[in-house]
């Protein structure tokens, strides 16, 4: 176990470092070389990933409270359709999402071209190279704006915490959408189209909307969201290379019809 | 961690920090606050600073999302070209120098320093320091070299309200900071109202101006500010209800003084025989605690998210800041209300709107014993109104209404060359319209142009001078890069 002096000197250095600029820049920096864990799905054989798994859920109920409901709601039902609902959404699905954002970050740090004078200040301090905004690839603009600094720093257990977290909080009721004529929507959702070549939504997506595993779940997500998304795949902004090809022949009336009935879904 | 390592780790991080800003390229260094949470700009502003829902929660959640970054600085240039009315160009000043010294010329306004962000899960810090003009210019009345700017430390615990979850759903903070108001996350707050950017050629403007906005609605709102500290307490109960009470006082030299360096607060010790200061009632004069309060009831549903608020301060100034009698000071009650819309859909279009009024009555005394008001009681009501308009956030438009009226008194509110008032009358309204262009989301260009309908009571021959009111209208073109 670590003593006493560790955990309190950074800490204390940390508050003074806000009083005084340079101090700041100083002491937040030791205090942050603690290296990103990258999302390995493997269970912890080591004593320090038998611990964070052990303190995964404490730490992703207090990140709920503090920042994934800033957006998402404290129960995982969202107000703004620009967030999606996440309240009973498979944690599988989540873990997946969360791990592709983390990854991105990752990769994308990777990728980025120091200059000899940035990696010789990286070796001697061994800070951190955060990842920038600028590197971003523009897919999904919108998670993208929020989501890559959220997942960035998620080890593998916080986000399977963080999932189970969502997962078992109720699911939001079906209502009705704005836009968009739920019938056509729930005819194609369930029976697809065979003049067009499309396949029912159902076949995968569930009869019930529920989805499975890696499959999410649509019943009652924000009809906003949805036919957005379906724009966003179908165009190749979000990569998702199953459904791209099942969705070439939809239109943005489709879009709407469909994304009508699955916020109608209970 | 001994000592030496913390000395080691000092003193490389602050040859790093400098080696960092010195060599990075531009795009490779970003604002403190969107490197700690890997947000882009967006997700907290429509248009900085404007706030979205995400980025009020940020800013109530003092600061702490995210993690803590090894070299937490930003930086911020604000350059502007200014076109003047006929009146800032030909009328001298009483000692027959040009009034406007930056008019119908490119000049660099600011540059500001941004630093801090988290520093624990529960405390985190808005620092900004700014100058003037570039290079440091230390000389002119107008720019004192390095000065703190809007600067904040937040404390923040979460509880829950149990209103329909069990969850946290609620934040109490403490807060310490130099300006009143800039702790508002809404943009009908004087601190941070439009237009955003200190433009700052040589638009004289109405001569009067509510207490809590110190200095009128051009720039930052305050530009008489950062010359007091508050500490003070909220509650942000459910993502609904907002409470607040803020303690202001002059730091005369105290432990806080760093929040209001290089702002021209006065050296505790009296000078002899000092007389009043030229400038009427510089808040840096109050006597005692001015307590400032804000309660506001906020709604977000679908896309949209609206405000409506009440605020007020009361404040005693002394007459004369070296003196520091009690017995002779002005006495000001501000209090008003306010309201904001937003509609973030951003499918192309993003609107907002936001407003506010204040009343404000006053007990001038020491001024009437002294000749320089006739009367002691006085009154001002401000409103200012703005929409704003932004597509695919790269093309914005923001129209805006002022008017400030009050009180008359040929004394408090003097003829004067230029800029003065021939009646004696504050009432003063003008427009103002503003373009803008965001090719990069750290980079915006704008286009700004102000229109007086009356000033100082009237709109022709307003100060007596044979000056008219359309006179004082402004063109302006201003960048702010921030990296």
């Amino acid at each position: 176990m670590e003593n006493t002096m560790t955990r309190i000197a950074p800490r204390a250095a940390k508050v003074l470092g806000g009083l005084a600029l340079a101090l700041m820049a100083g002491i937040a920096a030791a205090a942050d070389d603690m290296p990103a864990t990258a999302a390995a799905p493997a269970a912890p054989t080591t004593q320090a990933g038998i611990l964070a798994a052990k303190l995964a859920p404490d730490r992703a109920h207090t990140m709920v409270n503090k920042w994934c409901s800033a957006c998402h709601g404290y129960n995982g039902i969202s107000v703004a359709p620009t967030f999606p609902v996440l309240a009973g959404q498979n944690a599988e699905y989540i873990v997946q999402e969360l791990t592709y954002f983390h990854n991105l970050t990752q990769d994308d740090r990777a990728v980025t071209h120091e200059s000899p004078w940035e990696q010789w200040i990286i070796n001697i301090t061994g800070l951190r190279r955060d990842y920038r905004y600028e590197d971003a690839p523009r897919n999904e603009p919108r998670a993208w704006d929020f989501m890559k600094g959220v997942a960035r720093d998620l080890d593998a257990p916080t986000m399977q915490a963080l999932a189970d977290y969502f997962a078992k909080q109720p699911p939001i009721a079906g209502r009705p959408a704005a836009t968009g004529d739920a019938a056509k929507g729930k005819a194609l959702y369930l029976e697809g189209d065979s003049d067009r070549g499309l396949i029912a939504c159902q076949s995968c997506h569930g009869p019930d909307g529920k989805g499975q595993g890696p499959i999410p779940r649509l019943a009652g997500q924000h009809a906003d969201y949805v036919s957005l998304q379906l724009k966003y795949i179908q165009s190749g902004i979000r990569n998702v290379e199953q459904m791209q090809a099942l969705i070439t022949n939809l239109n943005e009336t489709d879009f709407a019809n469909l994304a009508a009935y699955v916020q109608s879904l209970n | 961690m001994t000592l030496t390592r913390v000395a080691r780790w000092l003193a490389l991080s602050l040859a790093a920090g400098a080696a960092w800003i010195g060599l990075s390229a531009p795009a490779q260094a970003i604002p403190v606050f969107a490197r700690q949470t890997g947000h882009n700009c967006q997700a907290c502003h429509i248009s900085y600073p404007e706030l979205t829902a995400y980025g009020r929660e940020f800013k109530l959640n003092g600061y702490t999302f995210g993690e803590a970054q090894p070299v937490p600085l930003a930086v911020a240039l604000m350059a502007e070209y200014a076109k003047v009315g006929d009146n800032v160009n030909h009328a001298p000043s009483a000692n027959g120098a040009k009034v406007c010294t930056t008019c119908n010329e490119f000049s660099l306004d600011q540059w500001s320093l941004f630093y801090g962000g988290r520093i624990t899960e529960n405390l985190g810090v808005f620092g900004q320091a700014s100058s003037g003009g570039f290079p440091l210019d230390s000389g002119s009345a107008c720019c004192n070299g390095f000065a703190a700017d809007n600067t904040e430390v937040r404390y923040v615990r979460r509880y829950s309200s149990g209103i329909d979850t069990n969850e946290q759903d609620s934040v109490i903070g403490l807060l310490l900071n130099n300006n009143a108001t800039m702790q508002d996350v809404w943009h009908s707050a004087p601190a941070w109202r439009f237009p955003w950017f200190p433009y700052n050629a040589g638009n004289l403007g109405p001569i009067a101006s509510t207490f809590i906005e110190s200095g009128g609605p051009n720039g930052f709102g305050d530009m008489a500010g950062h010359r007091v500290v508050g500490a003070g307490a909220y509650a942000w109960v459910h993502k609904n209800w907002y409470a607040e009470l803020t303690l202001y006082r002059a730091p005369w030299g105290g432990p806080f003084s760093f929040l209001t360096y290089g702002n021209g607060v006065r050296d505790p010790a009296p000078a002899p025989g000092g007389g009043p200061s030229s400038a009427s009632y510089p808040s840096d004069n109050i006597d005692g605690w001015a307590p400032y309060y804000r309660g506001a009831y906020s709604k977000d549903w679908g896309y949209y998210s609206a405000e409506v608020g009440f605020s007020g301060i009361h404040a005693r100034t002394f007459f004369d800041p070296y003196l520091r009698d009690s017995r002779q000071t002005q006495s000001f009650t501000d209090y008003g209300i306010d309201g904001q819309f937003q509609f973030n859909k951003n499918e192309p279009w993003i609107y907002s709107i936001a407003g506010s009024w204040i009343h404000e009555t006053n007990k001038l005394n020491p001024l009437v014993a002294n000749n320089m008001a006739t009367t002691s009681d006085h009154s001002l009501n401000e409103f200012n109104i703005k929409g704003t308009a932004y597509y695919d956030r790269v093309y914005g438009a923001t129209l805006a209404y002022y008017s400030i009226s009050g009180t008359s008194d040929p004394l408090l509110y003097q003829q004067g060359n230029p800029g003065g008032s021939a009646t004696g009358s504050p009432n003063s309204s003008y427009w103002m319209l503003e373009l803008n262009y965001v090719p990069i989301q750290d980079m915006r260009f704008s286009l700004n142009y102000q229109a007086f309908t009356k000033i100082n009571g009237g709109n022709t021959n307003f100060d007596g001078l044979g000056n008219n009111a359309v006179g004082q209208n402004l063109l302006q073109f201003a960048i702010w890069w921030i990296y």
